[in-house]
Parts: C-alpha cells; sequence; structure tokens
C-alpha cells in the first residue's frame, strides 16, 4: 500500500464522515485516525494467502447488488463469473464503483444487507475460486 | 477515431451550446440533457464543455478505430461493447476495433457518448455543437450517417480500467420528491417559474396549467415540445412584439396548446408565456418519451437556484470520486 492510496482512503473516510478505520490484509495494517496520532504497533508479517473465498469491498460504500435501474441482482448464488466480472456495486456519493471477482470462480451466498453501508474488507459475497469445491 | 457504423439521421455532435451567441440571434443548440454531458465529461476526466454525440434514435452502433475511454449516460439503453452488456451511466475502455451497440431505451430517450479528449470537431462561434438551421457546427453541419468518422481530441490523465465505474443516475439521485403523489405512470414533473404573460390567461387556465397533464405530442423535437391538452385560455386577446427566449420558455399560441421551447429553438418569438422550465429540470424534459406526459409544478426563483447548485455540485462531487478512483486503479492495485 503507497502513502498515495492511504491518503486516498483517507479523504473517502472524511467524506463518509468517518474518524477512524483499521485494516488488516496478510501484507498489510493500516489504522487511520483522523485528526489524531494513532499509537503504531509492529505487526509479523504473515504468509500471503490465496485468492480468498469471499468478494469483499474494496471501499466504504452502500453496498447495491442490484442496479439502482434494474430488478435482478448482477449474479445469482451458483451463478460462474469470469476474473474482472461485476457482481454488484459500491455506491460512494454519485459514483457506483464495481465490486469484481479476483479470478475465475462461482459465486455464492450474498452476505451483506442491500442498500447497507458497508466498510472497506466487509465480506459481500461467498466466493469459490474455480477448481475448488464450492 | 470513431466511425458510426450505423445509425437513423437523428444522432448528432453536440456540446454544450452558444449561449454567449443567442443575443445575435444565434441558436443555442447543444445536448438536450446537460447533465448527462457533464457527468460523461466528469467520469472521464475531460473538461466539462467537451463534445459528445447525442443518440435520439435507435439502434445506433460505432466503431473505436483506436483504444479509447468511453462514457455512455442519459437514458437507458440495453448498451453492448463487443456484444458484453454495459450498465447504465457507464464508464469503460474500447480496445481499437471494438464495437458499441446502442439499443433502444427501457427508459428515458436520449443517450449521450462521451469519450477522452472529446469529439474533436472544429469549434464554430464557441462551440463544437450542430446548428441545424445555419447548417454549420458539430461534423459538417449536420445529423450524423453511417461512414461518418469523427476525430477525436487528445485524452486527459489517468485512464479508465476495466471493467470500468459508473454513477448513479441523476433520475435516483433526483427523485421528483418535490412532485404531487397522485403522478399517473408515464408522466414526468418538472418545476416551472410563472412567466411574464402568468398573469393574462384566465385564472381556471392557470390553475388547469399546474392541475393537468400535458401529453407531449409527435410534433416534439429538438427544437421544442408540442403538448396536447385542454386549450388554455386568454382573458383577453394580445398581441405581442416578437422577444428573446431561451430554452425552456413554455410559450402558448392561439390554439391554447403550449408549446416549450427547447436546445434549437429560435431566439425570439412572440407568442405569450406562461411558464419557464427550470434550467435544473430540462435533463427531465430531454428524457421524457414522445407520447409520455408532463405535470407543471410551480417552483420559487430561490428553489429553482438551488436545484441548479445541486446539480452542479452533483457532478463536481462525481468528477472528484471519479478522478481518484481512476488514480487509484491506475496505481496498479485492484481496488
Amino acid at each position: 500500500m503507497t502513502a498515495e492510496e492511504i491518503a486516498q482512503i483517507a479523504t473517502w473516510l472524511r467524506a463518509a464522515g468517518l474518524d477512524t478505520l483499521e485494516l488488516t490484509s496478510p501484507q498489510t495494517r493500516l489504522r487511520l485516525k483522523l485528526g489524531a496520532v494513532a499509537p503504531v504497533k509492529e505487526l509479523a508479517v504473515q504468509p500471503a494467502a490465496a485468492v480468498p473465498s469471499s468478494l469483499d469491498a474494496r471501499a466504504t460504500g452502500l453496498f447495491l447488488p442490484i442496479h439502482p435501474w434494474c430488478e435482478t441482482p448482477l449474479v445469482q448464488p451458483g451463478q460462474r463469473m469470469e476474473a474482472g466480472e461485476v457482481a454488484a456495486f459500491l455506491r460512494i456519493g454519485p459514483l457506483l464503483q464495481p465490486v469484481t471477482a479476483p479470478s475465475d470462480g462461482i459465486v455464492g451466498r450474498c452476505l451483506a444487507t442491500p442498500g447497507k453501508l458497508v466498510g472497506f474488507g466487509t465480506k459481500l459475497f461467498e466466493f469459490s475460486p474455480e477448481g475448488k469445491a464450492p | 477515431m470513431i466511425e458510426i457504423l450505423d445509425t437513423a439521421p437523428l444522432s448528432s455532435v453536440q456540446d454544450l451550446g452558444r449561449a454567449p451567441y443567442l443575443r445575435y440571434g444565434v441558436s443555442y443548440s447543444g445536448v438536450m440533457d446537460r447533465l448527462a454531458l457533464r457527468a460523461g465529461n466528469a467520469m472521464l476526466g475531460n473538461a466539462e464543455g467537451l463534445a459528445c454525440i447525442e443518440i435520439q434514435a435507435f439502434p445506433c452502433r460505432i466503431r473505436f478505430r483506436a483504444a479509447r475511454d468511453f462514457a455512455l449516460t442519459g437514458a437507458d439503453c440495453a448498451a453492448t461493447l463487443d456484444g458484453v452488456p454495459l450498465p447504465p451511466w457507464w464508464a469503460k475502455p474500447a480496445r481499437e476495433g471494438a464495437e458499441l451497440t446502442i439499443g433502444a431505451p427501457r427508459r428515458g430517450s436520449r443517450a449521450y457518448l462521451a469519450v477522452a479528449g472529446g469529439i474533436d470537431v472544429p469549434s464554430v462561434l464557441g462551440s463544437r455543437s450542430t446548428q441545424f438551421r445555419g447548417s454549420f457546427g458539430g461534423h459538417e453541419g449536420r445529423w450524423l450517417k453511417a461512414g461518418d468518422v469523427l476525430p477525436v481530441g487528445a485524452a486527459a490523465d489517468a485512464a479508465v480500467q476495466a471493467p470500468g465505474f459508473g454513477a448513479e443516475p441523476p433520475q435516483t439521485a433526483f427523485p421528483a420528491d418535490w412532485a404531487p403523489p397522485d403522478l399517473q405512470p408515464s408522466t414526468t414533473a418538472v418545476r416551472v417559474l410563472p412567466a411574464g404573460e402568468y398573469g393574462l390567461f384566465m385564472e381556471e387556465s392557470q390553475q388547469r396549467f399546474w392541475d393537468t397533464a400535458w401529453k407531449i405530442t409527435g410534433q416534439s423535437n429538438r427544437a421544442g415540445f408540442r403538448l396536447a391538452g385542454q386549450p388554455l385560455e386568454f382573458a383577453q386577446r394580445i398581441e405581442m412584439r416578437s422577444h428573446g427566449i431561451v430554452p425552456g420558455v413554455v410559450q402558448v399560441p392561439p390554439s391554447g396548446e403550449p408549446i416549450i421551447q427547447l436546445s434549437d429553438a429560435h431566439t425570439a418569438g412572440g407568442y405569450p408565456k406562461i411558464g419557464t422550465v427550470i434550467e435544473a429540470d430540462l435533463w427531465r424534459l430531454a428524457q421524457a418519451p414522445l407520447g409520455s406526459r408532463l405535470r407543471f409544478i410551480p417552483v420559487t426563483y430561490r428553489d429553482a437556484l438551488d436545484a441548479l447548485r445541486q446539480g452542479d455540485a452533483w457532478v463536481a462531487a462525481l468528477r472528484r470520486l471519479a478522478e481518484q478512483y481512476r488514480s487509484l486503479c491506475n496505481s496498479g492495485r485492484t481496488p
């Protein structure tokens, strides 16, 4: 994660009216606190995980599995997806950011509430990368 | 460059029009749905006034002769890029040779294709809009046809990465929550300021102007919408000299059935004006299909200005967030 991306996340945080964010991934641990100095603890680097078994939110926004102009969700449980295909949207102000499949695979149950605010890292769908049992 | 493969003669190159020349008798021209063009340009990082293709008849097929980012906004069309369905109000990169098909709208009536760098036809009198009365501007001063090849300008900064991103359509971002709850289906509500001659109509006609739905007849186009309904009556006969008019003005000719003057209207007219559709709601008119109905909702000047500012703030937020998202995607990390 670059300094530029962290600045980006801080901007989104402020735009969303939030003041704290904690983010943990296999490579990174990030704690942002707007307007204060947050204590930083050393974190042991963990080995990189394989392709995740869920589709996660990559931003803070409203979870929209259905486009505002459509009646049906973009994907149904059990549907096969190709890498990069759009499974849902996160609405951030007027922007609709796509939630995409990281690899070919089968999408499972929806794990988040449609229309609700989700945070960075929230699990949105079960997802079985191609070649693995669901 | 982009090539028109197939279109009915109702697509044209348009930008935000020639407002400064209105006083010299040059029609406004420009897109009917300014919000759709401004949003498309904002998504791509284009300057707000770059030209796009306005599409009013479907299907329309376009080929990208070179790779180029584009945004398709406006009506909810069944659009596909190389056969892959495109969500409404979506920005995406097109590869060299990609074919974009824009199908009949499921809602709305005009689609807008913006490309990174804009459609780079020569600017005439400060605008790239097609001016049909004078046959200048746009692409050779005329409607587009199959075989036309249009130049595109130099694209700015960060490119759009597949699968692209979208904008919330203004129909959901700006619901007509000021419209009466008894609005019938296929009826578009627009806010209207009473205009100069409002007081010259019979009181009953004034009331009926607000209370009834007016049908958009087939004699409606970019120049204006002719409406059908029970004729409005004047309290007394009036003769007026021609005077300047702007898009959105609702005139009442002697027949008593209103006409809304729009992008390609004459710059002056002599019919009495009963009202003016506020600038912030002109996009709602642009997306109202022929045969559907309009309801006029009275609004104060202050609320009209507020609505305009809301639209401006929405476009500015979209531009800012799209810029952030594009640069994040280009930083090499999957967002």
